[in-house]
Protein backbone atom coordinates (compact mmCIF):
# COMPACT_ATOMS: atom_id res chain seq x y z
CA UNK A 1 0.00 0.00 0.00
CA UNK A 2 2.66 2.28 0.63
CA UNK A 3 3.24 5.18 -1.95
CA UNK A 4 6.37 5.39 -3.70
CA UNK A 5 7.13 7.96 -6.15
CA UNK A 6 9.40 6.28 -8.04
CA UNK A 7 6.83 3.55 -9.07
CA UNK A 8 4.73 6.64 -10.97
CA UNK A 9 7.95 8.43 -12.14
CA UNK A 10 7.20 8.07 -15.77
CA UNK A 11 3.78 9.54 -14.99
CA UNK A 12 5.00 12.54 -12.49
CA UNK A 13 7.95 13.83 -15.71
CA UNK A 14 4.78 13.69 -17.90
CA UNK A 15 2.53 15.57 -16.08
CA UNK A 16 5.25 18.27 -14.92
CA UNK A 17 6.58 17.83 -18.79
CA UNK A 18 3.12 18.38 -20.09
CA UNK A 19 2.42 21.46 -18.70
CA UNK A 20 5.66 23.06 -18.86
CA UNK A 21 5.71 22.79 -22.83
CA UNK A 22 1.57 24.45 -22.34
CA UNK A 23 3.65 27.32 -20.63
CA UNK A 24 6.51 26.90 -23.57
CA UNK A 25 3.68 27.37 -25.99
CA UNK A 26 2.95 30.85 -24.64
CA UNK A 27 6.42 31.87 -26.06
CA UNK A 28 6.19 30.87 -29.57
CA UNK A 29 3.90 32.41 -32.14
CA UNK A 30 1.11 30.84 -34.12
CA UNK A 31 3.16 32.31 -37.07
CA UNK A 32 6.37 31.33 -36.44
CA UNK A 33 7.45 28.10 -38.82
CA UNK A 34 8.81 25.39 -36.23
CA UNK A 35 11.64 24.78 -38.85
CA UNK A 36 14.83 23.10 -37.13
CA UNK A 37 13.89 21.92 -33.86
CA UNK A 38 15.14 24.43 -31.35
CA UNK A 39 15.49 24.26 -27.42
CA UNK A 40 13.01 25.94 -25.08
CA UNK A 41 10.51 24.86 -28.51
CA UNK A 42 7.37 23.22 -27.33
CA UNK A 43 9.05 20.19 -29.59
CA UNK A 44 12.00 19.99 -28.00
CA UNK A 45 10.61 20.27 -24.28
CA UNK A 46 8.15 17.33 -24.99
CA UNK A 47 10.73 15.25 -26.44
CA UNK A 48 12.63 15.87 -23.23
CA UNK A 49 9.82 14.79 -21.04
CA UNK A 50 8.98 11.67 -22.97
CA UNK A 51 12.15 10.73 -23.74
CA UNK A 52 12.30 11.32 -19.77
CA UNK A 53 9.66 9.53 -19.10
CA UNK A 54 10.52 6.15 -21.38
CA UNK A 55 13.86 6.15 -19.70
CA UNK A 56 12.05 6.12 -16.29
CA UNK A 57 9.82 3.61 -17.32
CA UNK A 58 13.12 1.54 -18.45
CA UNK A 59 14.68 1.57 -15.18
CA UNK A 60 11.64 0.43 -13.43
CA UNK A 61 12.40 -3.25 -14.85
CA UNK A 62 15.28 -3.10 -12.95
CA UNK A 63 13.79 -2.99 -10.03
CA UNK A 64 12.97 -6.76 -8.52
CA UNK A 65 9.59 -5.54 -6.70
CA UNK A 66 8.69 -4.64 -10.02
CA UNK A 67 9.33 -7.65 -11.78
CA UNK A 68 7.42 -9.23 -8.91
CA UNK A 69 4.66 -6.31 -9.42
CA UNK A 70 3.33 -3.91 -6.48
CA UNK A 71 0.40 -2.14 -6.17
CA UNK A 72 0.14 1.67 -5.62
CA UNK A 73 -2.71 4.28 -4.77
CA UNK A 74 -4.84 1.68 -3.00
CA UNK A 75 -4.81 -0.83 -5.77
CA UNK A 76 -5.41 1.86 -8.31
CA UNK A 77 -3.19 0.88 -10.62
CA UNK A 78 -0.63 -2.02 -11.15
CA UNK A 79 2.97 -1.46 -11.92
CA UNK A 80 4.35 -4.83 -13.53
CA UNK A 81 6.13 -6.08 -16.11
CA UNK A 82 3.33 -5.73 -18.19
CA UNK A 83 2.16 -2.29 -17.21
CA UNK A 84 5.86 -1.37 -18.50
CA UNK A 85 5.73 -3.19 -21.48
CA UNK A 86 3.31 -0.85 -22.40
CA UNK A 87 3.97 1.96 -21.33
CA UNK A 88 6.98 1.81 -23.40
CA UNK A 89 4.93 1.16 -26.37
CA UNK A 90 2.79 4.05 -25.53
CA UNK A 91 5.72 6.56 -24.73
CA UNK A 92 7.79 5.29 -28.15
CA UNK A 93 5.25 5.84 -30.14
CA UNK A 94 4.59 9.20 -28.79
CA UNK A 95 8.07 10.51 -29.39
CA UNK A 96 7.63 9.25 -32.72
CA UNK A 97 4.70 11.29 -33.02
CA UNK A 98 6.60 14.59 -31.92
CA UNK A 99 9.18 14.15 -34.95
CA UNK A 100 6.09 13.46 -37.41
CA UNK A 101 3.72 16.78 -36.14
CA UNK A 102 7.24 18.77 -36.21
CA UNK A 103 7.93 18.27 -40.05
CA UNK A 104 3.55 18.05 -40.32
CA UNK A 105 3.09 21.62 -38.66
CA UNK A 106 5.53 23.24 -40.87
CA UNK A 107 3.49 26.12 -43.01
CA UNK A 108 0.29 25.67 -40.80
CA UNK A 109 -0.71 28.45 -38.56
CA UNK A 110 -1.59 26.42 -35.04
CA UNK A 111 -0.85 26.51 -31.43
CA UNK A 112 2.24 24.23 -31.11
CA UNK A 113 2.64 24.56 -27.68
CA UNK A 114 -0.87 23.14 -26.55
CA UNK A 115 -0.58 20.37 -29.42
CA UNK A 116 2.17 19.15 -27.22
CA UNK A 117 1.02 19.34 -24.06
CA UNK A 118 -2.21 17.64 -25.02
CA UNK A 119 -0.20 14.67 -26.74
CA UNK A 120 1.81 14.52 -23.62
CA UNK A 121 -1.81 14.48 -21.64
CA UNK A 122 -2.88 11.78 -23.85
CA UNK A 123 0.80 9.86 -22.96
CA UNK A 124 -0.06 10.02 -19.77
CA UNK A 125 -3.89 8.95 -20.18
CA UNK A 126 -2.72 5.70 -22.16
CA UNK A 127 0.10 5.14 -19.84
CA UNK A 128 -2.50 5.23 -16.56
CA UNK A 129 -4.54 2.81 -18.68
CA UNK A 130 -2.46 0.30 -19.12
CA UNK A 131 -1.34 -0.39 -15.75
CA UNK A 132 -5.21 0.45 -14.48
CA UNK A 133 -6.31 -2.43 -11.89
CA UNK A 134 -9.61 -0.87 -10.88
CA UNK A 135 -12.69 -0.29 -12.83
CA UNK A 136 -12.93 3.72 -11.48
CA UNK A 137 -8.99 4.10 -12.81
CA UNK A 138 -9.66 2.28 -16.15
CA UNK A 139 -12.75 4.44 -16.59
CA UNK A 140 -11.29 7.91 -15.59
CA UNK A 141 -8.17 7.25 -17.36
CA UNK A 142 -9.91 5.74 -20.53
CA UNK A 143 -11.95 8.87 -20.93
CA UNK A 144 -8.89 11.20 -20.15
CA UNK A 145 -7.27 9.88 -23.24
CA UNK A 146 -10.68 9.54 -25.15
CA UNK A 147 -11.00 13.88 -24.59
CA UNK A 148 -7.62 14.80 -25.32
CA UNK A 149 -8.10 12.51 -28.38
CA UNK A 150 -11.11 14.34 -29.69
CA UNK A 151 -9.44 17.27 -29.33
CA UNK A 152 -5.90 16.51 -30.93
CA UNK A 153 -8.13 14.70 -33.93
CA UNK A 154 -9.78 18.36 -34.53
CA UNK A 155 -6.90 20.38 -34.07
CA UNK A 156 -7.26 21.99 -38.06
CA UNK A 157 -10.32 23.87 -36.87
CA UNK A 158 -10.36 25.49 -40.10
CA UNK A 159 -10.77 22.18 -42.19
CA UNK A 160 -13.72 20.57 -42.55
CA UNK A 161 -12.14 17.26 -42.79
CA UNK A 162 -11.09 17.86 -39.81
CA UNK A 163 -14.10 18.74 -37.79
CA UNK A 164 -15.81 16.11 -39.33
CA UNK A 165 -13.20 13.36 -38.10
CA UNK A 166 -13.17 15.03 -34.53
CA UNK A 167 -17.51 14.80 -34.38
CA UNK A 168 -17.95 11.23 -35.33
CA UNK A 169 -14.70 10.36 -33.00
CA UNK A 170 -16.69 12.00 -30.21
CA UNK A 171 -20.14 10.50 -30.81
CA UNK A 172 -18.74 7.49 -31.20
CA UNK A 173 -16.63 7.31 -28.64
CA UNK A 174 -18.95 9.07 -25.42
CA UNK A 175 -21.78 6.83 -26.70
CA UNK A 176 -19.17 3.22 -26.22
CA UNK A 177 -17.98 5.10 -23.13
CA UNK A 178 -21.26 5.13 -21.61
CA UNK A 179 -22.34 1.36 -22.67
CA UNK A 180 -18.81 0.64 -20.72
CA UNK A 181 -19.64 2.26 -17.54
CA UNK A 182 -23.44 0.84 -17.31
CA UNK A 183 -21.78 -2.51 -17.77
CA UNK A 184 -19.37 -1.47 -14.94
CA UNK A 185 -22.29 -0.79 -13.03
CA UNK A 186 -23.27 -4.14 -13.33
CA UNK A 187 -20.15 -5.45 -12.01
CA UNK A 188 -20.07 -2.97 -8.83
CA UNK A 189 -23.68 -4.68 -8.03
CA UNK A 190 -22.98 -8.42 -8.44
CA UNK A 191 -19.39 -7.53 -6.06
CA UNK A 192 -19.68 -4.16 -3.59
CA UNK A 193 -16.20 -3.34 -5.42
CA UNK A 194 -14.12 -1.47 -8.33
CA UNK A 195 -11.05 -3.54 -7.91
CA UNK A 196 -10.60 -6.15 -10.87
CA UNK A 197 -9.05 -8.23 -8.57
CA UNK A 198 -11.87 -8.53 -6.02
CA UNK A 199 -14.19 -8.59 -8.85
CA UNK A 200 -12.52 -11.63 -9.53
CA UNK A 201 -12.50 -13.33 -6.13
CA UNK A 202 -16.44 -12.79 -5.82
CA UNK A 203 -17.06 -14.19 -9.48
CA UNK A 204 -15.63 -17.16 -8.62
CA UNK A 205 -17.24 -17.28 -5.13
CA UNK A 206 -20.21 -17.88 -6.59
CA UNK A 207 -21.66 -21.70 -6.54
CA UNK A 208 -21.02 -23.47 -10.35
CA UNK A 209 -25.54 -23.87 -10.68
CA UNK A 210 -26.36 -20.44 -8.92
CA UNK A 211 -23.64 -18.28 -10.95
CA UNK A 212 -25.20 -15.38 -12.68
CA UNK A 213 -23.67 -16.49 -15.55
CA UNK A 214 -26.03 -14.29 -17.90
CA UNK A 215 -25.32 -11.09 -16.00
CA UNK A 216 -21.61 -11.41 -15.66
CA UNK A 217 -21.90 -11.94 -20.13
CA UNK A 218 -23.84 -9.31 -20.61
CA UNK A 219 -21.59 -6.98 -18.25
CA UNK A 220 -18.66 -8.14 -20.15
CA UNK A 221 -20.40 -7.35 -23.63
CA UNK A 222 -21.26 -4.01 -22.43
CA UNK A 223 -17.53 -3.51 -21.23
CA UNK A 224 -16.30 -4.67 -24.68
CA UNK A 225 -18.05 -1.81 -26.33
CA UNK A 226 -15.79 0.10 -24.73
CA UNK A 227 -12.88 -1.37 -24.99
CA UNK A 228 -13.27 -2.85 -28.71
CA UNK A 229 -14.06 1.43 -29.72
CA UNK A 230 -10.28 2.03 -28.41
CA UNK A 231 -8.94 -1.24 -30.22
CA UNK A 232 -11.21 -0.61 -32.99
CA UNK A 233 -12.81 -3.72 -33.15
CA UNK A 234 -15.65 -4.50 -35.66
CA UNK A 235 -18.31 -3.81 -34.82
CA UNK A 236 -17.34 -0.56 -33.26
CA UNK A 237 -15.10 0.23 -35.93
CA UNK A 238 -17.17 2.81 -37.96
CA UNK A 239 -15.19 5.59 -36.63
CA UNK A 240 -11.98 4.43 -37.29
CA UNK A 241 -11.62 5.27 -41.31
CA UNK A 242 -13.00 8.78 -40.98
CA UNK A 243 -10.79 9.68 -37.85
CA UNK A 244 -7.99 8.66 -39.54
CA UNK A 245 -8.76 10.51 -42.70
CA UNK A 246 -10.03 13.92 -41.40
CA UNK A 247 -7.54 13.64 -38.55
CA UNK A 248 -3.83 15.67 -38.70
CA UNK A 249 -1.30 12.60 -39.77
CA UNK A 250 0.67 12.56 -36.54
CA UNK A 251 -3.04 12.12 -34.39
CA UNK A 252 -3.57 9.53 -36.72
CA UNK A 253 -0.69 7.77 -35.71
CA UNK A 254 -0.89 8.33 -32.30
CA UNK A 255 -4.61 6.54 -32.55
CA UNK A 256 -3.66 3.83 -34.46
CA UNK A 257 -0.82 2.83 -32.08
CA UNK A 258 -0.44 4.16 -28.70
CA UNK A 259 -4.59 4.33 -27.97
CA UNK A 260 -4.95 0.87 -29.94
CA UNK A 261 -2.32 -0.61 -27.54
CA UNK A 262 -3.61 0.75 -24.57
CA UNK A 263 -6.86 -0.31 -25.51
CA UNK A 264 -5.17 -4.09 -25.82
CA UNK A 265 -3.66 -3.75 -22.71
CA UNK A 266 -6.92 -3.07 -20.85
CA UNK A 267 -8.26 -5.73 -22.31
CA UNK A 268 -5.80 -8.26 -21.59
CA UNK A 269 -6.12 -7.33 -18.35
CA UNK A 270 -9.44 -7.35 -17.80
CA UNK A 271 -10.00 -10.71 -19.73
CA UNK A 272 -6.80 -12.55 -17.88
CA UNK A 273 -7.63 -11.18 -14.03
CA UNK A 274 -11.22 -11.24 -13.99
CA UNK A 275 -13.29 -13.82 -16.27
CA UNK A 276 -11.09 -16.95 -15.55
CA UNK A 277 -12.42 -20.35 -16.44
CA UNK A 278 -14.84 -20.47 -13.90
CA UNK A 279 -16.65 -17.60 -14.05
CA UNK A 280 -17.26 -17.47 -17.64
CA UNK A 281 -16.07 -18.40 -20.73
CA UNK A 282 -15.31 -15.69 -23.54
CA UNK A 283 -13.28 -17.42 -25.91
CA UNK A 284 -16.15 -17.83 -28.50
CA UNK A 285 -17.24 -14.73 -28.33
CA UNK A 286 -13.37 -12.83 -29.08
CA UNK A 287 -12.94 -15.31 -31.97
CA UNK A 288 -16.14 -14.25 -33.88
CA UNK A 289 -15.43 -10.92 -32.91
CA UNK A 290 -11.30 -11.53 -34.35
CA UNK A 291 -13.07 -12.80 -37.57
CA UNK A 292 -15.21 -10.20 -38.36
CA UNK A 293 -12.80 -7.63 -37.09
CA UNK A 294 -10.03 -9.04 -39.61
CA UNK A 295 -12.18 -9.74 -42.62
CA UNK A 296 -14.10 -6.54 -42.67
CA UNK A 297 -10.62 -4.37 -42.40
CA UNK A 298 -8.94 -6.44 -44.72
CA UNK A 299 -12.08 -6.45 -47.55
CA UNK A 300 -12.91 -2.45 -47.32
CA UNK A 301 -9.25 -1.71 -47.18
CA UNK A 302 -9.25 -3.22 -50.90
CA UNK A 303 -10.95 -0.36 -52.99
CA UNK A 304 -9.37 2.40 -50.88
CA UNK A 305 -7.56 5.39 -52.57
CA UNK A 306 -6.21 7.63 -49.60
CA UNK A 307 -3.81 6.16 -47.85
CA UNK A 308 -4.61 7.31 -44.66
CA UNK A 309 -8.06 5.74 -45.22
CA UNK A 310 -6.47 2.45 -46.19
CA UNK A 311 -4.39 1.90 -42.97
CA UNK A 312 -7.45 2.51 -41.15
CA UNK A 313 -8.78 -0.49 -42.44
CA UNK A 314 -5.32 -2.41 -42.44
CA UNK A 315 -5.09 -1.04 -38.55
CA UNK A 316 -8.63 -2.59 -38.04
CA UNK A 317 -7.27 -6.02 -39.66
CA UNK A 318 -4.16 -5.53 -37.69
CA UNK A 319 -6.46 -5.53 -34.44
CA UNK A 320 -8.28 -8.37 -35.50
CA UNK A 321 -4.91 -10.40 -36.00
CA UNK A 322 -4.17 -9.39 -32.53
CA UNK A 323 -7.35 -10.22 -31.30
CA UNK A 324 -6.28 -13.91 -32.49
CA UNK A 325 -3.90 -14.02 -30.11
CA UNK A 326 -6.21 -12.86 -27.43
CA UNK A 327 -8.80 -15.17 -28.63
CA UNK A 328 -5.87 -17.87 -27.41
CA UNK A 329 -4.77 -16.39 -24.14
CA UNK A 330 -6.72 -19.13 -22.53
CA UNK A 331 -5.29 -22.15 -23.95
CA UNK A 332 -1.83 -21.44 -25.01
CA UNK A 333 0.88 -20.05 -22.87
CA UNK A 334 2.56 -18.25 -26.02
CA UNK A 335 -0.47 -16.17 -26.79
CA UNK A 336 0.25 -13.64 -24.29
CA UNK A 337 3.91 -13.05 -25.21
CA UNK A 338 2.58 -13.32 -29.11
CA UNK A 339 0.53 -10.39 -28.24
CA UNK A 340 3.11 -8.06 -26.77
CA UNK A 341 5.69 -9.00 -29.49
CA UNK A 342 3.26 -8.06 -32.57
CA UNK A 343 2.34 -4.92 -30.52
CA UNK A 344 6.25 -3.87 -30.63
CA UNK A 345 6.45 -4.96 -34.45
CA UNK A 346 3.05 -3.03 -35.24
CA UNK A 347 4.55 0.15 -33.43
CA UNK A 348 7.46 -0.02 -35.23
CA UNK A 349 5.79 -0.74 -38.79
CA UNK A 350 3.37 1.37 -38.60
CA UNK A 351 4.87 4.32 -37.32
CA UNK A 352 7.29 3.99 -40.24
CA UNK A 353 4.39 3.71 -42.52
CA UNK A 354 3.12 6.90 -41.27
CA UNK A 355 5.94 8.72 -40.97
CA UNK A 356 6.66 8.28 -44.76
CA UNK A 357 3.07 9.53 -45.24
CA UNK A 358 3.69 12.46 -43.03
CA UNK A 359 6.43 13.15 -45.61
CA UNK A 360 4.53 12.86 -48.40
CA UNK A 361 1.12 14.99 -47.21
CA UNK A 362 3.80 17.55 -45.70
CA UNK A 363 4.98 17.60 -49.47
CA UNK A 364 2.87 17.62 -52.08
CA UNK A 365 -0.62 17.94 -49.83
CA UNK A 366 -2.69 14.90 -50.78
CA UNK A 367 -2.72 11.36 -49.12
CA UNK A 368 -3.73 9.85 -52.17
CA UNK A 369 -2.56 6.97 -53.05
CA UNK A 370 -1.87 8.09 -56.90
CA UNK A 371 0.38 10.61 -55.77
CA UNK A 372 2.93 8.03 -54.68
CA UNK A 373 3.61 7.36 -58.32
CA UNK A 374 7.36 7.24 -58.71
CA UNK A 375 8.46 7.75 -55.23
CA UNK A 376 11.15 6.05 -55.93
CA UNK A 377 12.62 8.36 -57.95
CA UNK A 378 11.56 10.94 -56.05
CA UNK A 379 12.84 9.70 -53.06
CA UNK A 380 14.43 6.57 -53.11
CA UNK A 381 15.16 5.99 -49.53
CA UNK A 382 11.70 7.06 -48.46
CA UNK A 383 10.34 4.22 -51.29
CA UNK A 384 12.50 1.02 -49.81
CA UNK A 385 11.37 2.40 -45.72
CA UNK A 386 7.90 2.44 -47.09
CA UNK A 387 8.38 -1.27 -48.66
CA UNK A 388 9.70 -2.09 -46.30
CA UNK A 389 6.39 -1.01 -43.84
CA UNK A 390 4.05 -2.23 -46.26
CA UNK A 391 5.93 -6.00 -46.43
CA UNK A 392 6.10 -5.75 -42.79
CA UNK A 393 2.46 -4.76 -42.22
CA UNK A 394 1.49 -8.00 -44.48
CA UNK A 395 3.40 -10.05 -43.13
CA UNK A 396 6.02 -11.00 -45.62
CA UNK A 397 9.10 -12.79 -44.90
CA UNK A 398 12.12 -9.87 -44.96
CA UNK A 399 10.40 -8.00 -42.52
CA UNK A 400 9.59 -8.49 -38.77
CA UNK A 401 5.55 -8.50 -39.58
CA UNK A 402 6.48 -11.94 -40.37
CA UNK A 403 7.85 -12.77 -37.18
CA UNK A 404 4.72 -11.31 -35.43
CA UNK A 405 2.23 -13.47 -37.11
CA UNK A 406 4.06 -16.42 -37.25
CA UNK A 407 3.82 -16.47 -33.50
CA UNK A 408 0.62 -15.24 -33.21
CA UNK A 409 -0.82 -18.31 -35.50
CA UNK A 410 1.60 -20.59 -33.66
CA UNK A 411 -0.35 -19.35 -30.47
CA UNK A 412 -3.65 -20.51 -31.99
CA UNK A 413 -2.42 -23.32 -33.69
CA UNK A 414 -0.82 -24.69 -30.04
CA UNK A 415 -4.14 -24.39 -28.32
CA UNK A 416 -5.44 -27.40 -30.08
CA UNK A 417 -8.25 -25.87 -30.46
CA UNK A 418 -10.98 -26.42 -33.95
CA UNK A 419 -12.55 -23.30 -33.75
CA UNK A 420 -8.81 -21.38 -32.99
CA UNK A 421 -7.97 -23.85 -35.82
CA UNK A 422 -10.64 -22.35 -38.54
CA UNK A 423 -9.66 -18.73 -37.49
CA UNK A 424 -6.04 -18.59 -38.16
CA UNK A 425 -7.18 -20.42 -41.70
CA UNK A 426 -9.41 -17.17 -41.90
CA UNK A 427 -6.51 -15.19 -40.60
CA UNK A 428 -3.99 -16.75 -43.44
CA UNK A 429 -6.78 -16.32 -45.96
CA UNK A 430 -7.15 -12.32 -44.88
CA UNK A 431 -3.28 -12.35 -44.71
CA UNK A 432 -3.09 -13.10 -48.20
CA UNK A 433 -5.92 -10.71 -49.19
CA UNK A 434 -4.08 -7.75 -47.65
CA UNK A 435 -0.75 -8.49 -49.22
CA UNK A 436 -2.95 -6.89 -52.12
CA UNK A 437 -3.75 -3.34 -51.18
CA UNK A 438 -0.29 -3.31 -49.65
CA UNK A 439 1.67 -3.85 -52.51
CA UNK A 440 -0.28 -1.79 -54.53
CA UNK A 441 1.51 1.26 -53.00
CA UNK A 442 4.85 -0.41 -53.86
CA UNK A 443 3.56 -0.77 -57.15
CA UNK A 444 2.56 2.76 -57.25
CA UNK A 445 5.90 3.83 -55.88
CA UNK A 446 8.44 1.74 -58.34
CA UNK A 447 6.47 0.78 -61.58
CA UNK A 448 4.06 3.91 -62.23
CA UNK A 449 4.58 6.93 -63.77
CA UNK A 450 4.90 9.95 -61.86
CA UNK A 451 3.41 12.94 -62.89
CA UNK A 452 6.48 15.12 -61.59
CA UNK A 453 10.24 14.34 -61.01
CA UNK A 454 11.09 17.11 -58.81
CA UNK A 455 12.98 15.30 -56.04
CA UNK A 456 11.09 15.24 -52.23
CA UNK A 457 13.77 16.41 -49.96
CA UNK A 458 12.38 14.76 -46.15
CA UNK A 459 14.06 16.71 -43.83
CA UNK A 460 17.06 15.13 -41.64
CA UNK A 461 14.64 14.60 -38.64
CA UNK A 462 12.27 12.75 -40.58
CA UNK A 463 15.56 10.44 -42.63
CA UNK A 464 16.54 9.58 -38.96
CA UNK A 465 12.85 8.79 -37.85
CA UNK A 466 12.09 6.46 -41.20
CA UNK A 467 15.43 4.96 -41.01
CA UNK A 468 15.51 4.17 -36.99
CA UNK A 469 11.99 2.70 -38.02
CA UNK A 470 12.56 0.88 -41.06
CA UNK A 471 16.52 -0.84 -39.01
CA UNK A 472 13.85 -1.42 -35.81
CA UNK A 473 11.33 -3.41 -38.46
CA UNK A 474 14.56 -5.39 -40.09
CA UNK A 475 16.70 -5.96 -36.88
CA UNK A 476 13.18 -7.53 -35.23
CA UNK A 477 13.44 -10.48 -38.33
CA UNK A 478 17.04 -11.03 -37.80
CA UNK A 479 17.33 -11.49 -34.52
CA UNK A 480 13.55 -11.61 -32.54
CA UNK A 481 14.94 -13.71 -29.63
CA UNK A 482 15.67 -10.74 -27.52
CA UNK A 483 12.37 -9.52 -28.35
CA UNK A 484 10.54 -12.36 -27.78
CA UNK A 485 11.94 -13.21 -24.14
CA UNK A 486 11.24 -9.49 -23.34
CA UNK A 487 7.70 -10.30 -24.37
CA UNK A 488 7.70 -13.87 -22.64
CA UNK A 489 8.95 -12.43 -19.40
CA UNK A 490 6.50 -9.43 -19.42
CA UNK A 491 3.99 -11.85 -19.57
CA UNK A 492 4.74 -14.36 -17.23
CA UNK A 493 3.54 -12.30 -14.03
CA UNK A 494 -0.29 -12.08 -15.45
CA UNK A 495 -0.67 -15.57 -16.43
CA UNK A 496 1.30 -16.80 -13.31
CA UNK A 497 -1.46 -15.01 -10.91
CA UNK A 498 -4.98 -16.63 -11.16
CA UNK B 1 -38.83 1.60 1.53
CA UNK B 2 -39.17 1.04 -2.81
CA UNK B 3 -37.46 -1.92 -3.37
CA UNK B 4 -34.67 -1.86 -6.01
CA UNK B 5 -35.83 -3.99 -8.18
CA UNK B 6 -37.54 -0.61 -9.51
CA UNK B 7 -34.50 1.70 -9.22
CA UNK B 8 -32.62 -1.00 -11.72
CA UNK B 9 -36.03 -0.73 -13.99
CA UNK B 10 -35.57 2.99 -14.07
CA UNK B 11 -32.13 2.59 -14.98
CA UNK B 12 -32.59 0.09 -17.85
CA UNK B 13 -35.59 2.17 -19.06
CA UNK B 14 -33.71 5.52 -19.21
CA UNK B 15 -30.47 3.66 -20.53
CA UNK B 16 -32.57 2.42 -23.41
CA UNK B 17 -33.83 6.22 -24.14
CA UNK B 18 -30.41 7.15 -24.04
CA UNK B 19 -29.71 4.45 -26.59
CA UNK B 20 -33.25 5.73 -28.54
CA UNK B 21 -31.88 9.43 -29.06
CA UNK B 22 -28.56 8.54 -30.29
CA UNK B 23 -30.17 6.15 -32.69
CA UNK B 24 -32.68 8.38 -34.01
CA UNK B 25 -31.82 12.26 -33.71
CA UNK B 26 -30.27 13.84 -36.39
CA UNK B 27 -28.67 17.02 -34.11
CA UNK B 28 -25.30 16.44 -32.88
CA UNK B 29 -26.38 18.40 -29.26
CA UNK B 30 -29.75 15.78 -29.31
CA UNK B 31 -27.03 13.33 -29.36
CA UNK B 32 -25.36 14.96 -26.55
CA UNK B 33 -28.42 14.48 -24.48
CA UNK B 34 -29.08 10.87 -25.27
CA UNK B 35 -25.28 10.03 -24.32
CA UNK B 36 -26.01 12.07 -20.78
CA UNK B 37 -28.87 9.97 -20.53
CA UNK B 38 -26.81 6.58 -20.73
CA UNK B 39 -24.52 8.01 -18.24
CA UNK B 40 -26.83 8.82 -15.66
CA UNK B 41 -28.61 5.47 -16.39
CA UNK B 42 -25.37 4.12 -15.20
CA UNK B 43 -25.35 6.27 -11.86
CA UNK B 44 -29.00 5.70 -11.21
CA UNK B 45 -27.26 1.71 -11.11
CA UNK B 46 -24.29 2.56 -9.15
CA UNK B 47 -25.98 4.51 -6.54
CA UNK B 48 -29.04 2.26 -6.17
CA UNK B 49 -26.86 -0.91 -5.90
CA UNK B 50 -24.72 0.70 -3.48
CA UNK B 51 -27.57 1.68 -1.11
CA UNK B 52 -29.90 -1.30 -1.28
CA UNK B 53 -26.83 -4.15 -1.41
CA UNK B 54 -23.72 -2.14 0.04
CA UNK B 55 -24.19 0.69 2.23
CA UNK B 56 -21.47 0.52 4.06
CA UNK B 57 -19.33 0.59 1.22
CA UNK B 58 -19.41 4.17 -0.66
CA UNK B 59 -17.15 3.29 -3.60
CA UNK B 60 -20.54 3.42 -5.84
CA UNK B 61 -21.24 6.67 -4.81
CA UNK B 62 -17.83 7.50 -5.39
CA UNK B 63 -17.80 6.32 -9.00
CA UNK B 64 -21.06 8.18 -9.63
CA UNK B 65 -19.24 11.40 -9.02
CA UNK B 66 -16.64 10.68 -10.61
CA UNK B 67 -18.96 9.69 -14.07
CA UNK B 68 -20.82 12.96 -13.69
CA UNK B 69 -17.63 14.74 -13.39
CA UNK B 70 -16.03 13.04 -16.22
CA UNK B 71 -19.56 13.87 -17.98
CA UNK B 72 -19.24 17.78 -17.42
CA UNK B 73 -15.84 17.82 -19.02
CA UNK B 74 -16.95 15.56 -21.88
CA UNK B 75 -20.12 17.64 -22.68
CA UNK B 76 -17.82 20.57 -22.82
CA UNK B 77 -15.17 19.57 -25.22
CA UNK B 78 -18.47 17.86 -27.51
CA UNK B 79 -19.84 21.52 -27.74
CA UNK B 80 -16.57 22.72 -28.58
CA UNK B 81 -16.11 20.24 -31.21
CA UNK B 82 -20.09 21.20 -32.28
CA UNK B 83 -19.14 25.03 -32.39
CA UNK B 84 -15.99 24.21 -34.67
CA UNK B 85 -17.86 22.12 -37.16
CA UNK B 86 -20.81 24.72 -36.97
CA UNK B 87 -18.65 27.65 -38.22
CA UNK B 88 -17.84 25.80 -41.11
CA UNK B 89 -20.63 23.61 -42.07
CA UNK B 90 -23.10 26.19 -40.63
CA UNK B 91 -25.34 23.42 -39.76
CA UNK B 92 -24.85 20.67 -37.07
CA UNK B 93 -27.01 17.96 -38.86
CA UNK B 94 -24.63 14.86 -38.88
CA UNK B 95 -27.04 13.38 -41.85
CA UNK B 96 -24.98 16.29 -43.62
CA UNK B 97 -21.63 15.99 -42.54
CA UNK B 98 -20.28 13.55 -45.17
CA UNK B 99 -17.55 14.84 -46.84
CA UNK B 100 -15.29 11.77 -46.38
CA UNK B 101 -16.80 8.44 -47.66
CA UNK B 102 -15.16 5.59 -49.19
Amino acid sequence: MSFNPFYILPELILTAGGILVLLAGLSTRKWEAPGKIKPYSPEALALLTLTGALASSLALLWRPEVVKGVSQFGDMIAVDPMAVFFKIVVLACSIFVVFLAADYFQGIRVHRGEFYALLIFATLAASFLSAATDLIMIYLSLEFLSITSYVLVGWLKQDPRSNEASVKYFLYGAVAAAVMVYGMSIFYGLAATTDIAAIHSKLVSYPPDGSPTHIIFLGLLMMMVGFGFKISMAPFHQWAPDTYEGAPTPVTAFLSVASKAAGFAVVLRVLVSVFTPGVVDWTPMIVALSGLTMTVGNLTALPQCNIKRMLAYSSIAQAGYLLLGVAALRLSPLALPAVMLYLFIYLFMNMGAFAVVTMVSARLNSDDIREYSGLAKRSPASAVAMAIFMLSLAGIPPAAGFVGKFYLFAAALQSGDKTLLYLAILAIANTVISVYYYMNVVRYMYFAKPKSDTPLKPSFAMNMVVGFAAAATIIMLISPEPFIQMAKHSAALLTGTP
Amino acid sequence: MIPLEWYLGLSAALFCIGIFAVLSRRNAIGILMGIELMLNAANINLVALARYMHPHILTGQVFAIFIMTVAAAEAAVGLAIVISVYRNAEHINIDKITTMKW
